[in-house]
């Protein structure tokens, strides 16, 4: 079935825009869309794989190397036998791989490959999701119901970036370096606080209450449903045109500046908030730089930075289990006594 | 409710939930696509039984039927590799799951409460997405998996529910409880209908009007969920449908709030204090009144109106049904079956060499990817048709138990305590909380005031739902120690059966005054809060108590002696030291 055009989701700015900056800065780190259930999370997810530029690949390489990066390439690409013809390229979209719960361990990192196994008595190893992951997107659905073993080779490989195998008689490490997404209902179960500090952006998501806006919100769907490939016809060049700004502020992304009053006031807004390490500072600033790409600014503005803050900040806060007041409130507090409005 | 019992006879009652859970299945079949399912609160038993065949029957030339056992594995329900004849082929051979069978038909969930949680998001990925990903023991597969989900919910007790993730991926919630099975016969909807109806569905729409007007009052009665709204549009539809009609009516969207809407309403007082209709339920759908074009806001009145009598008719059903059978509300009764739980403890951790006849279970897929490089070197060609296996590729699952801990918080939320300390109370229950957050225990609260215990809070590790909870919990009334109490041990006996360790924590001033029964009478009441910790300390949960009152009191130690519990007096303005306490007594 045609995949739901992103570009049709009504509302949800905030996590529209979320998922948009890690598509332009995958250094962002990630992103965590939490909130209320049926408000389209997956389906906003889903139908970024649509979105993504196409990025050059290694056509050989079985892990999706870059060719312009010598550092970080598996060991076929970056082995001094293999250089030229081996190492060609070609543009390739990257993938954005589900995570399904109750995944074995050996289909996450990969395992023997049974069938050559049986067939040849040969010990080849296969694969599994993370390397499929390499440069693109992983996403799991209802991640704090996520198996505890899971999460820990998860962070083991979102850390190193690379995933190292060691099983079966097979030794292989190869680069696993991903843009983790994972989605939820905090009502379900808490997300544990090490893999909470993984993702980048974090975004509240909340079913929206003007009824014009649900209507459309349910008309649209009704009209996907009907007739998918029709609906996805429709939504095409909004589609493209999302795609290519993708693009256009990639190229733009390494060029913009963020002037020192800018960063200072990052800094301060970090240290009035409490969030622990420099985790939240680095994601508030690369968050800012990929926004003021994707707006086509060559500069951060205050106001870009204001933007972004409560996605970068909300779920960095020194947890207080007990405190209810929302995060984002705090957040938006913190906020107007540092710009001081 | 029970002057609503004296206006609707008992018969009445019945009869309308069972045209209630019928005309749901009725929809079902017109469009299941749109509407994805039912889930159906009933014990098992004949008039469960009959609702099951006209499901089955109206679905019968769509697809297959599929049964899920309440024990089935993840294997069998995503399906995987055929072990068998994997060995025998000497390849890797799929093998279909249970969801990918059900694709065009319909999946009949058995005890759907017990679903293990693993199993529940495997259903709700599938009806969100129409097919099946598989990611396991070296395959990696889509398929088609399009189906209707009928939840058997056979609780009888509100402590375990079918998971709320995948209740609200289905349209209906309806109920059999009252219902009898003289209630039961009526004419069958013919598959001729439903297959008509499903013709004329496409050409149907519901008017912008009227979805705004549904809409508005899916808001009000606090269903604000854009899943729902769906549903309640879907079903209106389908109702027009299965009606014969080439418009959709406001009758239509009536009949079809009460059904999606009636389960999920919130009751508030400002909901039951407008204009409640008295009058009999009407299920007919041939009822000929309101044919003219309504004012929205008109529409919206009467959709809350109709809903709420759903939802006063669902309570009836209960009441009539605990009636029946002569049980106090509260009491539970046993069922067999459910010690079966204990099955699957233990998570896999990997696997070790050994011997699989002494001691422990083959791990087969393990065992063939230790024999599989060796294949060559032991000789066998290419094509033969059997594998070489040695002694020493066998490999056995090794599992380790981990209980989950529940702490169940038993709070004295009565007046004498409302009075004095139950803010420190609720301090040191937040307290507790927040170490149980880092342990990542669950957590249950259980209240009693009043006449009665409540359990507010089912295990759970959702620290804002906790906090919600407890902020809401109202104090005042008399002390039914031996209430809250029972309660504990009912959850706490629950639990154990569901392979997780319950520890019991009391908070109160321990002055019992009501006893179990609910009368008032001091001795009476210290008689059987006694007997009931006598009763938890027999079964062998460790408790603790910490007493409320303003210094160690006779009565409170006396209950905490019986409990053979660890005693604490609740400090002033010293969280802390409870905090330890409670620390050292889970550590222990």
């Amino acid at each position: 079935m045609a995949v739901y055009p992103f570009s049709a989701i009504v509302g949800q700015d905030e996590m529209k825009r979320a998922l948009i900056m890690a598509a332009v800065e995958p250094r962002i780190g990630g992103v965590l869309a939490l909130g209320d259930r049926g408000t389209g999370k997956s389906t906003a997810i889903r139908a970024l794989a649509a979105l993504l530029p196409k990025i050059p690949t290694v056509k050989a390489c079985a892990y999706r190397c870059a060719p312009d990066r010598p550092a970080g390439l598996c060991d076929l690409c970056s082995s001094p036998g293999a250089r030229a013809k081996e190492l060609a390229s070609r543009p390739e979209a990257p993938s954005v791989v589900d995570l399904p719960l109750g995944a074995t361990e050996d289909r996450v990192v990969g395992a023997l490959d049974l069938e050559r196994a049986l067939v040849g008595g040969e010990k080849r190893f296969e694969p599994g999701l993370l390397a499929r992951a390499h440069r693109g997107f992983l996403y799991i659905d209802e991640v704090n119901l996520l198996e505890d073993h899971l999460v820990d080779v998860l962070l083991d490989v979102a850390a190193s970036g690379e995933n190292v195998v060691e099983r079966e008689g097979l030794s292989v490490r190869h680069p696993a370096r991903f843009v983790l997404v994972g989605s939820g209902n905090p009502e379900e179960g808490e997300l544990r606080p090490q893999l909470l500090d993984r993702f980048g952006i974090s975004v509240d998501v909340r079913t929206p209450t003007d009824i014009d806006e649900r209507m459309e919100v349910v008309r649209r769907r009704e009209a996907y449903e009907q007739d998918p490939e029709a609906f996805v016809a429709r939504w095409k060049r909004a589609d493209g045109a999302v795609r290519r700004k993708i693009q256009t502020a990639r190229d733009r992304l390494d060029g913009v500046v963020l002037p020192d009053p800018v960063l200072a006031k990052a800094v301060e807004l970090c240290v009035a908030l409490g969030s622990d390490g420099l985790r939240g500072e680095l994601t508030l600033m690369r968050s800012a730089r990929a926004l003021a790409a994707y707006e086509g600014h060559d500069q951060v503005s205050m106001k870009t930075l204001r933007a972004v803050a409560p996605s970068a900040l909300r779920h960095r806060l020194r947890k207080d289990p007990l405190d209810e007041t929302d995060a984002s409130v705090r957040v938006a507090r913190t906020l107007s006594e540092v710009f001081g409005d | 409710m029970t002057e609503g019992a004296d206006l609707l006879p008992a018969q009445k009652v019945g009869q309308s939930l069972w045209q209630e859970a019928d005309l749901a299945s009725a929809l079902l079949a017109v469009d299941p696509k749109g509407l994805k399912g039912i889930s159906l609160h009933a014990a098992a038993g004949p008039v469960r039984e009959v609702w099951l065949t006209r499901i089955e029957r109206r679905f019968a030339t769509d697809g297959p039927i599929v049964q899920l056992p309440p024990g089935a594995s993840e294997d069998r329900v995503l399906g995987g590799l055929d072990l068998p004849a994997t060995l025998a082929a000497g390849r890797p051979v799929a093998e279909a799951g249970l969801l990918g069978r059900a694709h065009g038909g319909l999946l009949v969930a058995r005890m759907a409460e017990r679903l293990p949680r693993p199993i529940a998001a495997h259903l709700a990925a599938a009806l969100d997405r129409g097919e099946v990903s598989i990611e396991r023991h070296g395959m990696s597969r889509r398929e088609a998996g399009q189906f209707a989900l009928v939840l058997l919910d056979e609780s009888s007790e509100d402590m375990v529910a079918p998971p709320q993730f995948l209740l609200e991926r289905v349209a209906f919630q309806v109920s059999l409880d009252g219902v009898s099975i003289r209630d039961a016969d009526l004419p069958v909807l013919d598959y001729k209908v439903i297959e008509a109806a499903r013709g004329r569905l496409s050409r149907l729409v519901v008017p912008d009007e009227m979805g705004r007007s549904i809409d508005a009052a899916a808001i009000r009665l606090g269903v604000p969920g854009l899943r729902t709204l769906q549903f309640c549009l879907r079903a209106t539809r389908a109702l027009a449908a299965l009606d014969g009609c080439e418009d959709v009516l406001p009758r239509h969207a009536e009949l079809a709030c009460r059904l999606v809407l009636g389960p999920l309403m919130v009751m508030t007082p400002e909901l039951a204090e407008s204009e409640v209709a008295p009058p009999p339920p009407e299920t007919d759908m041939d009822d000929g009144r309101g044919e003219s074009r309504k004012e929205s806001a008109e529409l919206e009145d009467q959709l809350i109106e109709a809903v709420k009598l759903s939802y006063t008719l669902r309570l009836l059903g209960q009441t009539s049904k605990q009636r029946r059978r002569g049980m106090a509300p509260g009491t539970s009764g046993g069922r067999s079956g459910e010690l079966r739980e204990s099955r699957d403890r233990g998570r896999p951790v990997g696997t070790r060499g050994g011997d699989p006849r002494r001691d422990g279970r083959l791990d087969l897929l393990a065992t063939l990817r230790a024999a599989a490089p060796w294949q060559h070197v032991r000789g066998r060609q290419a094509d033969a048709d059997r594998m070489r296996l040695r002694a020493e590729d066998f490999r056995l699952r090794r599992t380790r138990i981990h209980l989950p801990t529940v702490v169940i918080f038993v709070v004295d939320a009565s007046g004498s305590l409302a009075m004095n300390r139950m803010a420190e109370a609720k301090g040191a229950v937040e307290l507790l909380l927040s170490d149980c957050y880092t342990r990542r225990d669950q957590v249950a609260l259980i209240a009693f005031r009043k006449e009665t215990a409540e359990l507010l809070l089912p295990p759970t590790r959702s620290l804002v739902r906790v906090r919600r909870s407890l902020a809401r919990l109202p104090g005042g009334g008399g002390t039914p120690f031996a209430a809250g109490a029972a309660a504990a041990l009912r959850l706490a006996l629950t639990e154990r059966r569901r392979g997780r360790t319950p520890y019991l924590v009391f908070l109160s001033d321990g002055k019992a005054n009501i006893a179990l029964d609910g009368e008032a009478g001091r001795d009476r009441a210290d008689e059987d809060a006694r007997a009931l910790a006598r009763q938890i300390r027999a079964v062998g949960f460790p408790s603790l108590f910490l007493d409320t009152a303003r210094r160690p009191g006779a009565k409170a130690m006396a209950i905490a002696d019986e409990l053979g519990a660890a005693y604490q007096l609740l400090p002033y303005a010293d969280s802390a030291s409870v905090s330890s306490t409670v620390g050292q007594f889970l550590r222990r």
